[in-house]
């Protein structure tokens, strides 16, 4: 499979250039070959569906007149994903040892947060989206990382992994640009006419159950995944999955809001 | 402290905080770092040490509690997860 003419199709340079050619992935027993595209293929269709999630929430984040660096991020995450899209797809190129289509993009469905305004649900999207969801993407990249010895698989991971880093640190700019005090005057001209200590209470009340949400999806994924890992190809053993998850809610996350001074209520 | 704290939570609530400069953003980068710390190392050597305030005295009130009538955790759309 020749993979330097996808790797000069991408969207976006990565970071670091890409190895063409993948020994480890080659050496493979075929039936492992053929779970990786299909695990590296789903995930290629699951970041446009991120990419959609973060297209929404840049709009979202307009509307709440967020802080022009929050929207620089959000706005960068967004064509990130289409990025990872690409990446994934090669690598279920690279395990298929063949030309695999591109999965088709959609409009993916955000959460309706019932008995939340717009103006509420709007934050929550980042905050669900961001800090909870890629925030535990980051430490489960990482976690994948470790076990990542094909080169392919390794630069990409790497590449996924200062990308989440930075799609994490959406939400938690956006948080900290919230001022803790009382809204400001009318008129003001962005966000502070809609932040202000309501609005963080408001968030931080809806956060349990979006952490709940937000691990049951993470678990359930996982459980899809297979059970031993692939050792050296950046999936390892389910447990240590799932313990990653759990590490990042209570080393991460809960402390995260913490950090940007949200109080958020005992799960 | 998770290994990525910093990285995440620390340095992006300082991009937000009034009066960063910093972007959050760094566009490239190179390092033979073990896995999981080069990309963070990067990413970390982009952002000023001076990055400012990340609202930790904010004290948020705790009399708002909208919508807790709606069903924890069953509207979480596709885009909750979608990294996997």
């Amino acid at each position: 499979m020749e993979l330097a003419p996808l790797i000069r199709g991408l969207s976006r340079e990565p970071r670091r250039p890409l190895p063409t050619h993948d020994p480890a992935i080659d050496a493979l027993a075929p039936d492992t070959r053929a779970q990786l595209a299909r695990i590296w293929a789903d995930r290629a269709r699951s970041e446009l569906g991120a990419g959609s999630g973060f297209a929404i929430v840049v709009t979202e984040l307009y509307a709440l007149g967020a802080d022009p660096k929050v929207l620089a991020l959000a706005t960068r995450a967004a064509h990130d994903e289409v990025k990872h899209a690409e990446l994934c797809h090669l690598l279920a190129c690279a395990y298929a040892g063949a030309h695999l289509s591109m999965p088709r993009p959609k409009r993916v469905g955000m959460p309706v947060h019932a008995g939340a305004d717009d103006t509420l649900r709007a934050h929550l999207h980042v905050v669900g989206l961001s800090c909870i969801n890629e925030t535990i993407a980051a430490a489960f990249v990482e976690a994948c990382l470790l076990h990542a010895e094909a080169p392919l698989v390794r630069a990409i991971q790497t590449e996924h992994l200062a990308d989440e880093v930075e799609h994490a640190r959406v939400g938690w700019a956006h948080l900290a640009s919230i001022p803790p005090g009382p809204p400001g005057p009318p008129g003001a001209p962005r966000a502070p006419r809609a932040a202000g200590a309501p609005v963080r209470a408001a968030v931080a009340a809806w956060v349990p159950r979006l952490i709940d949400a937000n691990v049951a999806h993470w678990r359930d994924r996982i459980a899809a995944l297979p059970a031993a890992g692939v050792p050296g190809h950046a999936y390892p053993p389910r447990p240590e999955m799932l313990a990653a998850v759990d590490r990042a809610v209570a080393e991460l996350v809960l402390p995260g809001f913490a950090h940007v001074g949200l109080a958020v209520p005992m799960r | 402290m998770h290994p990525l704290f910093r990285a995440i939570v620390v340095l992006g609530a300082a991009v937000g905080a009034p009066g960063c400069s910093c972007s959050g953003h760094t566009p490239v980068g190179d390092s033979g770092g073990a896995p999981g710390t080069d990309a963070i190392a990067l990413l970390d050597a982009a952002m000023p040490t001076d990055a400012g305030a990340s609202g930790t005295d904010a004290v948020p009130g705790t009399d708002a509690l909208p919508g807790t009538d709606a069903a924890p955790g069953n509207d979480a759309g596709d885009a909750m997860v979608l990294i996997l």
